[in-house]
Parts: structure tokens; C-alpha cells; sequence
């Protein structure tokens, strides 16, 4: 079944997925423009085989996250700095509880880079909110296998959350 | 641990300001305005060059000539679609698993990685043969004749040697660069893997 969805359509809908695949798998904000710029582009190539399968979520995140892979193992020579400066959008409360919500989100992103790829992949997935069976179609495994990895990869994140400044691996 | 989860995906999901969006579409418009552009001009030179061929078949008139002329214009057609399909097609969208791309990036990274260190071990070997064969089957006196009856500049010699010391050394770290990605693409497929075998003796377990 060919989808005819623009690709403006995609970007409008999956900004924000697609800047936070990004920030998970690089800490450098220079390399992580040109991160976003070749999950765009690759995006952007693979619309017009985009059968629709599956959902375009997974399509776009799937895509994300093999582009993150290939370039993190492209940037080996630049290893990820543990510095993490506030990089999620920051809300508008006041000030002591968006201290709180930065550390808090600080810390998050810390031990989600901390994870191995594999984990951060699923993990990522889990905090964007897919379900077991998006989870599956994304990282092209069974439901129950999804099932399996979100529980390990949840339980990593939340040990590594407890750590007293996320270190990381 | 579900709450506390359900806290975390808020925190994660916080929508992006307009000004990070306005920089992201400028980006996206900058990145794309490229791409067409390079699809542009590699369309506007195959064509060129199929032009071009043909017209040489037709000034030519022969049957040696079409065939080799043919051949060429289906190598640029086959090079252009294949290049085409796999930009289309490489990130493997349509539910293959993660194992199978990576498996895939890392055998083609290792066919990179060869290709460049055959060119880096041939190259010296294949100049000095193309030298010889330039010294001795010509009609006129080959580069290596010249160089050694000194009828040459030295100007030129040490520019020869000179560039053929650039590409070895061009071509040394690229294939130091194409061994680390091949390096960081098998930890990331053993990565994988592991989760899998994980998987597997979790289904056991149960």
C-alpha cells in the first residue's frame, strides 16, 4: 500500500522525536546538528519506499535511530563528553521548579547515554511513549522480545538514574 | 517503578520551543537544498555523457562501436539506479531487525576497508608497472626511460613523487578511519547480539 505523505508532513510531526533520538546518542551539540541533518536527509530518501507497513512513527524512528548508530560509530574518534549542558526544551514554570525539572531532566538524559546502544535504543523508544507493538515494529522484533528489553533497559535507567552524577560508559 | 517511569516519559517529552523548531526547519531546508542539488548534477552529467556516446555510436556507424558504446550507457544506467535504490532503501525501514542492518553495515564497511588497503598495497606496484609498460612498449621513450636519461625536470619528478606519496598517505587514513567505524559497528552488532541471546534465555527462563 504506497502512503503518500509529504515529507514536510513528517518533519512537522516527528521534530521532536527525531531531536531527541539525536540527543540521546550524541553529547557534542556541534556533531549533533549534523547528526539531525543526516537523519533528516535519510528520511527525507527513504519516504518513497515507505510501504506503510507499519506506522510512520516507527518508519521515522526506526530510520533515526540506524542513521544515530552509524554515526556514532563514525565519531568513535570523538568520544561523548560527559559534560550535559540543559539540551531538552526547558517549560516555563517557576524558577525553583524548573531548577528541579532541569536537574531532573539532566540526570535522565545522563543515564540514558550511559546505556549500551542497544538498551538506549529501546529506552528512547519507551520514554517517547511507543507501545510493545511499535517498540517491535522499530527494532524489528517479536512483542514478547520488545516486552523483555523495555523491562531491562527500564530497569538500567532507573539504577543509573540513582547514581549520584550519572556516570558515564 | 511505574510512576516513577511515567514521571521520566514526561520529563523526556517536553515539546520543543518554536525558536529549536524555526532552527530545525532552516537546517532541514539548508540539508535538502543540497542533496537536490548533488541528485541534480549527477542526472545532468549521466545524461550528458549518454548524449555524448550516443552521438559517438551514430558518427561512428559500426557494429564494435555500438556494442561497446551500448555497454557503457548500461553501465551508467545500472550504476545510477543501484546508487539511487540503495540511498532509498539502505536504512532497511520495512522491519528488518537491527542484527540484519548491522550485520549488513558491517560487511559492507569490511568491503570497504579492503577495497581501500588493496589500493594502498597496489598502488606503488600498478605505477611502476604502468611506467615500464610506458618505457617499453610506446614509440616514444616512456616516463621511466625519460626519467632516467634525466630528460625530465626534476621539477616534475619530485611533483610525481610528490602526489604519489599524498594519495598513499590519503589513502592510509582513510582506511584507518573505514577500521574504526568497522570497529565501532561490531561492538554495536555484538551489542545487539547479547540483547538477543538475553532475550532468548529469558524465554527459556519462562
Amino acid at each position: 500500500m504506497a502512503q503518500n505523505v509529504s515529507f514536510e508532513e513528517v518533519l512537522s510531526l516527528y521534530a521532536g522525536l527525531i531531536s531527541r533520538i539525536a540527543l540521546s546518542h550524541e553529547a557534542d551539540s556541534g556533531h549533533r546538528e549534523d547528526l539531525k541533518q543526516e537523519i533528516v536527509l535519510a528520511v527525507w530518501r527513504a519516504l518513497p519506499s515507505f510501504r506503510g507497513d507499519s506506522s510512520l512513527k516507527t518508519f521515522v524512528a526506526s530510520i533515526a535511530q540506524k542513521r544515530a548508530i552509524t554515526h556514532i560509530s563514525r565519531q568513535a574518534r570523538h568520544p561523548a563528553t560527559s559534560q550535559v549542558s540543559l539540551e531538552l526544551p526547558t517549560l516555563g514554570p517557576l524558577p525553583d521548579e524548573q531548577a528541579i525539572a532541569a536537574d531532573k531532566r539532566r540526570r535522565l538524559l545522563v543515564a540514558v547515554r550511559s546505556l549500551s546502544v542497544a538498551q538506549r535504543d529501546t529506552a528512547t523508544l519507551m520514554l517517547e511513549g511507543f507501545s510493545f507493538q511499535e517498540i517491535a515494529d522499530t527494532l524489528g522484533i517479536t512483542v514478547n522480545a520488545a516486552m523483555l528489553r523495555c523491562q531491562r533497559a527500564k530497569v538500567a535507567m532507573i539504577e543509573r538514574m540513582k547514581e549520584p552524577d550519572g556516570k558515564q560508559i | 517503578m511505574e510512576s516513577k517511569f511515567e514521571d521520566l516519559e514526561i520529563s523526556w517529552r517536553v515539546d520543543a520551543t518554536d525558536q529549536q523548531m524555526a532552527q530545525l526547519s532552516a537546517m532541514t531546508s539548508r540539508a535538502l537544498r543540497r542533496a537536490r542539488l548533488i541528485e541534480g548534477v549527477e542526472l545532468t552529467v549521466s545524461a550528458a555523457l549518454m548524449i555524448f556516446i550516443i552521438f559517438g555510436i551514430w558518427r561512428k556507424g559500426t557494429i564494435a562501436a555500438s556494442l561497446f558504446g551500448g555497454l557503457i550507457v548500461f553501465t551508467l544506467l545500472w550504476s545510477g539506479w543501484s546508487r539511487y535504490r540503495s540511498r532509498r532503501v539502505e536504512w532497511m525501514a520495512d522491519g528488518a531487525s537491527r542484527e540484519a542492518f548491522l550485520g549488513t553495515a558491517v560487511d559492507r564497511m569490511r568491503a570497504r576497508a579492503q577495497r581501500t588497503m588493496w589500493s594502498l598495497v597496489l598502488m606503488v606496484p600498478a605505477s611502476l608497472l604502468a611506467m615500464f609498460f610506458s618505457a617499453t612498449l610506446g614509440n616514444k621513450p616512456g616516463l621511466a626511460t625519460r626519467i632516467a636519461t634525466g630528460s625530465i625536470g626534476n621539477v616534475l619528478l619530485v611533483g610525481g613523487l610528490a602526489s604519489m606519496a599524498a594519495t598513499l598517505a590519503y589513502l592510509w587514513l582513510r582506511l584507518k578511519d573505514q577500521q574504526r567505524q568497522l570497529h565501532g559497528l561490531t561492538a554495536i552488532f555484538d551489542n545487539y547480539r547479547r540483547e538477543s541471546a538475553d532475550d532468548e534465555g529469558s524465554h527459556r527462563r519462562e
